[in-house]
């Protein structure tokens, strides 16, 4: 049976998901950016410690001028050393961010699906309700109710009699 | 501590050249860093991105390490000026001569590469009784860290002049400004580090002595600083409220402003290293007198 144009049916969607803004080029970027830095970082590293350890070493350069360069140079190492904990951080919240990334990004897929499926039903049950020539209920189609009346006609103009 | 300084030089040397090649390629990657930080933060985003900038720590800590790469060359350098002569290489024989001697031509080398031996030993040990040399006797202390600061300020000087130069032919208003801005930025900021650095450096070590270099340096710095931060602050100003027109005249106002303040300027950071400076020599003399500091100012004792 056609339900009538009163009758409870299925609730229109609101509007489609909204995909969100996601810099994944950017992120990308910088994780690689990141990789590169932290691999520069460590290469630099070890060749001064390389150097502190033998030609810059207590016993191959004796005197103040080389304790004050091996204390400065430790010094900056230490700090090379702390910049790379940090910038090992800032790598792992951009993996964070990744991952966050492909979360919102699936559950947009997600919603959009659901979406898709709720707008079909809604199409469907508009279709079982209304005739698509005219836009009326079926219902009315069906039992002939939007023909004009004799009265509506005769007042037309050119009307029948 | 030994006071003599004893080194295989050849070996100093390859330091240097091992090491210094591979700042540039840290320099490298900080760049693509920087510019894919800030590309990430200006892309719209749905995502919280909460990541700190450390590009310009690694940029000072490039120009640290720079610094540091060429100090084993230049003490090479010092061994064989002392030794007798650049020429008379004696196949990585370790030579050794008194320390504070070593460290003294080793600072002016590296402040001054393109000096001739002759020019670098002069400046670095002058003649005898000569109170124009830059760092030696009995009064040196760390002269690399001396060097690191005369160095950067030496940098950023040079960056104040390339900027306010006389622009271009054809260049427009904005590039002008934009570029008064960079460099005002480029001098102010390296200098507001070096200078606290500096005045931390002499109160910590108020119990070594200081030379007449260091204190030389720490006014200038303070004095650049001073003079140079109302013309980079009135710049950015300016160029908040009305772009690189602005900023032209944010300098003006600036520079108009900072002449009318006079000597209440003259007080605060250039002072304030004065009498750190002041207090570090009173300590290690144990003595109230400022007979060291006053000859700076042209008040010699005739020590």
């Amino acid at each position: 049976m056609v339900p009538g144009p009163g009758a409870p049916g299925v609730p229109e969607p609101g509007p489609a998901p909204v995909a969100p803004r996601l810099p994944w080029a950017e992120l990308r970027a910088l994780a690689a950016a990141l990789d590169d830095l932290l691999d520069e970082l460590d290469r630099v590293r070890l060749r001064r410690e390389a150097a502190l350890h033998d030609a810059l070493s207590r016993e191959r350069f004796v005197g103040a001028a080389g304790d004050d360069l091996r204390d400065e140079l430790g010094g900056q190492l230490r700090r090379s050393r702390h910049l790379r904990d940090r910038l090992t951080e800032d790598r792992e919240e951009v993996a964070r961010l990744l991952a966050a990334a492909a979360t919102l990004e699936q559950r947009h897929a997600d919603d959009l699906a659901a979406w898709r499926l709720a707008r079909a039903a809604w199409a469907a049950d508009q279709h079982r309700r209304y005739d698509p020539a005219s836009g009326l209920p079926r219902v009315w189609v069906e039992r002939d109710l939007f023909r004009p009346t004799h009265v509506e006609a005769a007042a037309s103009p050119g009307g029948h009699r | 501590m030994s006071d003599r300084t004893f080194a295989d030089v050849d070996a100093l040397e390859a330091v240097t050249a091992e090491l210094l090649p591979t700042v540039p390629a840290l320099r490298d990657a900080t760049d693509t860093y920087r510019r894919a930080l800030h590309a990430l933060r200006a892309a719209p985003s749905d995502l919280e991105v909460t990541l700190d900038d450390h590009a310009p720590d690694l940029d000072d800590l490039a120009d640290l390490l720079t610094l540091l790469d060429q100090l084993p060359a230049a003490f090479a350098f010092a061994l064989r000026l002392l030794d007798g002569g650049l020429d008379a290489r004696d196949g990585g024989a370790c030579r050794s001569y008194p320390d504070q001697a070593v460290q003294a031509v080793a600072a002016v080398r590296v402040a001054h590469p393109t000096l001739s031996p002759g020019a670098v030993r002069r400046r670095a040990l002058g003649s005898p009784g000569d109170r124009s040399r830059e760092t030696t006797g009995p009064s040196v202390s760390r002269p690399h860290w001396l060097v690191e600061h005369l160095t950067r300020i030496d940098a950023t000087l040079l960056g104040t002049r390339v900027a306010l130069e006389p622009p271009a032919a054809g260049l427009s208003a904005t590039p002008r400004a934009l570029r008064v801005v960079r460099g005002a930025g480029r001098v102010t900021g390296p200098l507001s580090l070096a200078v606290p650095a500096y005045s931390q450096h002499v109160t910590d070590r108020d119990d070594h002595n200081l030379t007449d270099g260091d204190r030389r340096v720490g006014l200038a710095a303070a004095t650049v600083a001073e003079g140079l931060t109302p013309l980079a602050m009135g710049a950015l100003a300016g160029a908040a409220v009305g772009g690189p027109a602005g900023a032209l005249v944010g300098i003006a106002v600036a520079l108009v402003v900072s002449e009318a303040g006079g000597a209440a300027r003259r007080t605060q950071p250039a002072r304030r290293v004065e009498n750190r400076l002041a207090r570090g020599v009173d300590r290690r003399r144990g003595t109230g007198h400022r007979d060291t500091y006053e000859q700076d100012h042209g008040i010699r004792s005739g020590r």
